[in-house]
C-alpha cells in the first residue's frame, strides 16, 4: 500500500523511478573520439564474438565461424549469438534459434537445447570455468537474441544463468529474473560477474551455487554488454548502446510502448539501436548544431560506440568512445590481441584495432 | 610632507601577551600599503588600533604629525579613518541603502531618496547591488561591496580593507582594484590586508611584512617578489607547497560514490549533472553566483531540490533525498561551509564542544547524554590529528586564528565518518601556512580514498588541488577537465563564456 501512494506521489511530483534522469557520462567516462579513430581491421556483417585462441582470433560473422588468418572454419544452420573458447581448444558456440553446442575437446559434439527441463531459447554469452563446466546466459525466456529491443521495450526480465556440467549434462541455476544478462566474466575472488543490461548493473555472483546477485557497478549511462578480462590487470566492458532519457520516458509509459510495438516497424521504434539505418523513418539521431567542431545533437542518441577498461572491482578507469555522430558503433565484443585491442562494433559491421590499448595497465590513460 | 598616519614603537598587548610588539609603520598619502603576514602575525591588531577599535598599550601614534590617542572607532572615524572588516559589520535586518547611510541619517529620512542616492552611489562604483535589497539576502561579494561603499561614502582620508577580495569573482576585483586607484588619485591613503600576495604585489606601493607579532620588513613593493614575500611572512618556503602546479597525474578514479542526475534547486541550479569518485579530489570552479555551492548543499541536505522534476541524486547507486542535513551526515555526506562563523561552529563553545556537536550530528548518541570526558578525548585526538593549535580541547574557537578555527570545522566534520566530504572554499581567510596544512590534509583523504569535493574560486587552489576539474556556470556544470589537460585559461574561458 505504502508502495502503491509512494509511487503515485513519485509520478505526480517526477522523482524517485519517475525522475527519468540518465547519469552523466563523466570522470572515466568522459566522451573522447578515440573508438572512432581506430585503424579499420576488416568489414563483415552482423561482426561479432571475438575470441582469442593459440591459432589466432575467432569472430562470428552470422552464420559463420571465422579465424583471423585462415579465413571461414565453420558455417551453421542458425545464426551464432555466442562464443566460448577453452584454453584446451573446446568451442562453445549458442545460436540464434537457440541451444549451445560444443566444438573440439573432450565434449565435442554435445548439444544442450535444454537445461534442467528449461529451454535454452537466448544464449547471449557463455564462459568456459573450466574443461567441463560451462556458464551461460539465457537472456530471457520469451525472445531470441536478436529480439533484444523487443525484449527491452516489453521490460523483460527473465534472464537465467546457468552452470553446465559438460560430462553429464546437468545443470545448475545460479541466478534468475535477470533482466537481459549478456556478459560473463570470473572476478578475482572466483565469482562471476554478469551484466545486466536492461537494469544497468554488473551483478557479482557466485560460481558454484544460486545466490543472491550483488552490485558490482551500478548505473553506467549505457547498457552493459560482454565482459573480456585484460592481460594487464581487470577487465574490458562493452556497452552495446547508450541511455537516455527519452528511451527511459518511454520504458516507463506502458501504453506508449504497447502501440509502438503494434503499429510501428521494429527498426524504427525509438529504441536503442546497434546503428543508424539511414532511413527517414527512423528517429532521428545526430542532428543538430555544430559548436566549435563537435555535433551537439539535439535528437536523442540511439546508437553509440562505448568500450570501458574496468579495474578489478569492475570500476570504470577509462573509455574509448564514437560519439553519436560518428560510425563504430554498437560495439558487442572485444578481444585482446598482444599489446592491442580488438574492438567488433555490430552496428556498421566493422572490426577496429585500438593500437596498445591492451599495454596500458587499468587507470591509465593514453598519452 | 610628514606621512598621514605614523606609529612609532607601537606595542599591544592582551593578557601581558604582546600581539603586536615595537612597530614602525608609516602611511603616505595617496598611498597603498599592503600589510601581509600569516595568521597570527598581528595584522588584524596593527590595523584595528589604527581603526581605534584597540588601544595601543604603548608606543605613539601620529596623524597628520600630531600625536593622537583613539580610544573608539568613532573617534577614528570622525577623522577620516574607515575601516572594513573582513566579516562583514551590516546590519542583515537592514536593506542595502540604509546599511551605507546608516550613522550619517536625518531626523526624517524619506527611504525613496535613501534608495536613489544609494543607487546613483553604487553605480558610480560600478557594484551591481540593488539598494532596496536586504543585507541577509546577499551573498559574501555583495556584503563586501556594500562595506566598501560604505566606507566610500564617509569620505574617508584612510581606507583600512581586511581581505577585501577573498569572496570577489575576478570581475569584481578588477572593480575594485580600479576604485582603489580612483581613491587613491583622491589622495586618500589605502591600507591593504590580503592573503592573496600576487593581489599585493601588484596593486601596493609598498609592503610591510609582519610575523609573530613583528615587523619584518617594509619595502617598495617592486623590491618583493612571492617568493620573497613568503619567505619573510613564513621564514621558510612554501612555493612549491602552494603552487603544486608542476604538472602531475591525477589518482585513478575509485567507485563512483555519488552520481547527480539532472539536480535542479530554484534558479541557482538547473538541471545539472556529475559524478564524484572515491580516492579522487574533484575540483569546483565557478565564479561568484554559479550555483556552485548551492549543488553541493543540496547534495549534503543544506538547502532542497525542487518538489517537481528535481531530479535525482545517488549516493553510492542508491537513490537519495535529504530534508535536513542530519540525514545526509547519516548517509556519510559532510559538508564543510565557506562561512565558517555563521555555519561552521559554535563560537561560544570550546574546541571540545564544537567537535563533540559533529559526533553527535551521526546520531549514535540518541539519548544525547554526552560525557565530557570523552569529548575532550576526542577532541584531544582530533587536536593532535590535524595539528590545531590551542593549548587544549577547552580553549574557545574564538580565540583561535581563522586557519586553527577552520582545522576545528574540519575536524567536527571528520568525526562524523564520512564517505563524502565537501569543503567549501576551505581556505578563505586562513594565512599561508595553514593553507599548505590544510591542503595537505585534503590530499591525505583522498589518498585514503575519501570522496573529496573542493568548492574554490582561487583557480591557484583548485590547479594545486584537484585530480579532476568541474566547472560550473549559471547553475551547471558545464565542462569537465583532467588536471593533466587543464590550464588556467581554459577553465576561465569554461567559466565566463
Amino acid at each position: 500500500m505504502i508502495c502503491v501512494l509512494r509511487r503515485t506521489v513519485d509520478n505526480f511530483l517526477g522523482r524517485g523511478e519517475a525522475a527519468v534522469t540518465v547519469p552523466v557520462m563523466d570522470g572515466p567516462l568522459k566522451p573522447n573520439q578515440l573508438l572512432e579513430g581506430a585503424g579499420r581491421v576488416l568489414t563483415a556483417p552482423d561482426i561479432d564474438n571475438l575470441a582469442a585462441t593459440p591459432e589466432g582470433m575467432l569472430y562470428t560473422s552470422g552464420n559463420a565461424l571465422v579465424r583471423i588468418p585462415g579465413g571461414e572454419i565453420a558455417r551453421f544452420a542458425s545464426v551464432i549469438s555466442c562464443l566460448a573458447v577453452d584454453k584446451g581448444g573446446a568451442i562453445a558456440l549458442g545460436f540464434e534459434a537457440g541451444g549451445i553446442e560444443i566444438r573440439g575437446g573432450a565434449h565435442d559434439g554435445r548439444r544442450f537445447d535444454q537445461v534442467a527441463g528449461k529451454k535454452l531459447n537466448c544464449p547471449t554469452a557463455a564462459l568456459f570455468l573450466d574443461a567441463a563446466t560451462l556458464i551461460v546466459t539465457n537472456g530471457s525466456t520469451q525472445h531470441s537474441p536478436s529480439q533484444w529491443r523487443r525484449d527491452l521495450m516489453t521490460l523483460g526480465k527473465s534472464g537465467t544463468v546457468w552452470r553446465i556440467d559438460l560430462a553429464s549434462g546437468n545443470a545448475l541455476l545460479l541466478a534468475s529474473g535477470i533482466a537481459w544478462p549478456c556478459g560473463i566474466a570470473v572476478a578475482p575472488d572466483g565469482r562471476l560477474f554478469i551484466s545486466e543490461s536492461w537494469r544497468h548493473h554488473v551483478l557479482s555472483i557466485d560460481a558454484t551455487k544460486a545466490s543472491r546477485p550483488a552490485l558490482a557497478l551500478t548505473d553506467p549511462p549505457a547498457y552493459p554488454g560482454r565482459i573480456a578480462p585484460a592481460a594487464k590487470g581487470g577487465y574490458w566492458l562493452t556497452f552495446f548502446s547508450v541511455r537516455n532519457q527519452l528511451v527511459e520516458f518511454i520504458l516507463r509509459e506502458k501504453d506508449y510502448r504497447q502501440r509502438m510495438i503494434k503499429e510501428v516497424p521494429e527498426p524504427f521504434w525509438m529504441a536503442p539501436a546497434l546503428a543508424s539505418l539511414g532511413k527517414f523513418e527512423e528517429p532521428l539521431q545526430g542532428s543538430g548544431l555544430k559548436q566549435m567542431g563537435i555535433l551537439k545533437p539535439w535528437a536523442a542518441t540511439r546508437s553509440y560506440g562505448l568500450v570501458v577498461r574496468c579495474d578489478q572491482a569492475m570500476q570504470p578507469t577509462f573509455s574509448y568512445h564514437s560519439r553519436a555522430d560518428g560510425t563504430i558503433h554498437g560495439v558487442t565484443s572485444v578481444c585482446e590481441d598482444r599489446s592491442d585491442l580488438m574492438v567488433a562494433a555490430k552496428g556498421p559491421g566493422v572490426l577496429v584495432r585500438l593500437s596498445g590499448a591492451a599495454d596500458r595497465p587499468a587507470g591509465t590513460r593514453p598519452s | 610632507m610628514s606621512p598621514i598616519l605614523e606609529l612609532r614603537k607601537a606595542t599591544k598587548e592582551f593578557r601581558g601577551v604582546p600581539a603586536i610588539k615595537d612597530i614602525d609603520f608609516t602611511l603616505e598619502r595617496g598611498e597603498i600599503h599592503a600589510i601581509v603576514g600569516e595568521n597570527g602575525a598581528g595584522k588584524s591588531t596593527l590595523t584595528k588600533a589604527l581603526a581605534g577599535v584597540h588601544k595601543l598599550t604603548s608606543g605613539e601614534m601620529l596623524f597628520d604629525g600630531k600625536p593622537m590617542v583613539l580610544s573608539a572607532p568613532s573617534e577614528a572615524l570622525a577623522l577620516g579613518i574607515a575601516m572594513v572588516f573582513q566579516e562583514t559589520m551590516l546590519v542583515p535586518a537592514m536593506t542595502v541603502a540604509q546599511n551605507i547611510y546608516l550613522g550619517d541619517e536625518k531626523l526624517f529620512n524619506r527611504l525613496r531618496g535613501l534608495y536613489n542616492q544609494a543607487q546613483q552611489f553604487l553605480a558610480g562604483m560600478n557594484f551591481q547591488v540593488n539598494p532596496t535589497a536586504l543585507v541577509s539576502s546577499l551573498g559574501a561579494a555583495h556584503k563586501q561591496m556594500v562595506e566598501i561603499a560604505r566606507a566610500v561614502h564617509h569620505k574617508a582620508r584612510i581606507i583600512i580593507f581586511d581581505e577585501p577580495t577573498a569572496s570577489l569573482t575576478p570581475e569584481e576585483k578588477n572593480h575594485f582594484f580600479g576604485l582603489v586607484r580612483r581613491l587613491v588619485k583622491q589622495d586618500v591613503a589605502i591600507i591593504f590586508i590580503s592573503h592573496a600576495l600576487e593581489e599585493a604585489l601588484m596593486l601596493a606601493d609598498r609592503i610591510t611584512v609582519l610575523r609573530d607579532g613583528e615587523l619584518v620588513a617594509t619595502a617598495p613593493a617592486r623590491e618583493f617578489d612571492r617568493e620573497r614575500l613568503i619567505q619573510a611572512m613564513v621564514g621558510r618556503s612554501l612555493s612549491a607547497t602552494l603552487h603544486g602546479a608542476a604538472q602531475r597525474a591525477p589518482r585513478p578514479y575509485g567507485r563512483r560514490v555519488l552520481s547527480v542526475q539532472n539536480l535542479s534547486s530554484g534558479s541557482m541550479v538547473r538541471n545539472t549533472s556529475f559524478s564524484v569518485y572515491a580516492g579522487q579530489i574533484a575540483g569546483i570552479f565557478g565564479l561568484v553566483g554559479a550555483g556552485r555551492t548551492e549543488m553541493m548543499k543540496v547534495v549534503a541536505g543544506v538547502i532542497k531540490r525542487d518538489l517537481f522534476y528535481g531530479g535525482d541524486v545517488r549516493l553510492d547507486g542508491k537513490q537519495v533525498r535529504y530534508r535536513v542535513p542530519r540525514q545526509a551526515v547519516r548517509d556519510g555526506i559532510v559538508y564543510v561551509t565557506e562561512d565558517r562563523k555563521l555555519e561552521g561552529f559554535f563560537e561560544t563553545m570550546s574546541i571540545a564542544g564544537n567537535i563533540q556537536t559533529g559526533d553527535e550530528a551521526t546520531g549514535v548518541n540518541p539519548l544525547k547524554i554526552v560525557s565530557m570526558a570523552k569529548a575532550r578525548t576526542l577532541a584531544k585526538t582530533w587536536i593532535e590529528a590535524l595539528s590545531i593549535r590551542a593549548i587544549d580541547g577547552n580553549a574557545r574557537i574564538i580565540e583561535l586564528s581563522g586557519g586553527n578555527q577552520q582545522k576545528v570545522v574540519i575536524a567536527k566534520s571528520l568525526v562524523q565518518k564520512p564517505k563524502l566530504i565537501i569543503f567549501d572554499e576551505p581556505t578563505r581567510g586562513v594565512d599561508v601556512g595553514a593553507i599548505v596544512e590544510i591542503h595537505q590534509l585534503i590530499n591525505r583523504l583522498a589518498d585514503e580514498g575519501f570522496a573529496v569535493v573542493v568548492i574554490s574560486s582561487y583557480l591557484p587552489e583548485i590547479m594545486t588541488l584537484s585530480d579532476r576539474i568541474l566547472v560550473a556556470r549559471q547553475g551547471k556544470i558545464i565542462e569537465e577537465m583532467s588536471i593533466d589537460e587543464a590550464t588556467e585559461q581554459k577553465i576561465m574561458y569554461a567559466a565566463v563564456h
